[in-house]
């Protein structure tokens, strides 16, 4: 969304209307209104800029084809990003890449070993623990890359993450738990070692 | 990929301090001393902040624009598809009339009972002819939609 507040169901109505009726700028203030979200799914799945481009663009393209076809079930935002999740899902498919592939490693085996203490802002300072995390969350497969970037960036609640993303509330809470707690166990294993 | 099941004790206790963490991330609150929940924001800060390729500032420009673009296409395709089918018509009565012309002319010889019934078969036969062009049309019209 842009800046300022984002649109309720009302202006959603309102925007979808003026779009249909073919009223001049409305579609590129549709675009403009969802092209961080859409960006945000597409970039965190494909992870190319031109590719990202492109698939954005073509989720827009879908989109004011079938808006004729949105009832207003679901949110605007939801819908959309259910048009940009299954474009992005079928360019992965077709370049053979794997969507999501299970975390393998045993978050328990480090999490349990509780710190005696913790200074937040020094690690946030320490660049070198800031350049763990981005690796190790680089590395996580598309699908929770994508999952943990609407939950914590968008600020998208779960249930919306399940209309867009189409699997069930209780595993996008297992991936997000999951995925958090690998990272917190090779943060305590950096720390281990380093200290 | 499907992992849902339901949280045990320990790992209940563990995701509220993730959502500890996210909450008080988000409200830029002061660490409150828990190891686990300091841990939690530092993984929360930097997944507010992943490697994202920037939108370009003209993108919803462009968009709109190659939109328009394909619509405008499309209303050129729908109305040279209309032409196509309106000419098509033409050339199919044209022949029609062409190749049953000595049959018309005869027609003409026939007793008025019989005109009457070969008028109504010719009159179905075109209006069959014309409901197809029609059907035809609008399903290109509603293919095209979809």
């Amino acid at each position: 969304m842009g800046p300022g507040k984002p649109p309720g169901i009302d202006d959603d109505r309102v925007l979808v209307q003026a779009v249909l009726a073919g009223a001049p700028g409305a579609f590129e203030t549709l675009v403009r209104d969802y092209q961080r979200l859409c960006w945000h799914i597409i970039n965190r799945m494909v992870r190319h800029p031109d590719d990202t481009r492109d698939l954005c663009q073509d989720t827009f393209l879908r989109v004011h084809q079938y808006l004729h076809q949105y009832r207003f079930e679901s949110a605007l935002k939801s819908w959309i990003g259910q048009v940009a999740y299954s474009v992005a899902r079928r360019h992965l498919e077709r370049k053979r890449i794997p969507l999501a592939e299970p975390v393998d490693d045993d978050p328990w085996a480090l999490v349990e070993q509780v710190p005696d203490g913790f200074d937040l802002e020094a690690a946030s300072a320490d660049q070198e623990l800031g350049a763990l995390l981005r690796t190790e969350i680089e590395a996580l497969p598309p699908l929770q890359r994508t999952l943990l970037t609407l939950y914590h960036l968008d600020e998208v609640p779960i249930p919306e993450i399940a209309s867009i993303t189409g699997l069930s509330a209780g595993t996008i809470k297992s991936h997000l738990f999951r995925c958090r707690a690998v990272l917190r166990g090779r943060l305590q294993a950096r720390i281990g070692g380093t200290e | 990929m499907s992992t849902e099941r339901d949280f045990d004790e320990r790992e209940q206790r563990e995701w509220q301090a993730q959502e500890r963490a996210l909450r008080a991330e988000r409200a830029g609150k002061r660490s409150q001393g828990d190891p686990a929940v300091a841990q939690y924001r530092l993984i929360a800060r930097a997944l507010r902040d992943p490697p994202l390729d920037p939108i370009p500032s003209d993108f919803a420009v462009r968009t709109a624009a190659r939109v328009a673009g394909a619509q405008s296409l499309g209303e050129q395709v729908d109305v040279w598809l209309g032409r196509a089918l309106l000419a098509l018509l033409l050339v199919a009565g044209v022949a029609a009339v062409y190749l049953y012309n000595g049959d018309s002319l005869r027609e003409f010889s026939l007793s008025i009972p019989e005109r009457t019934a070969l008028g109504m078969q010719t009159l179905a036969s075109w209006g069959m002819a014309i409901a197809a062009c029609v059907a035809l049309s609008s399903g290109f019209a509603l293919a095209r939609k979809r």
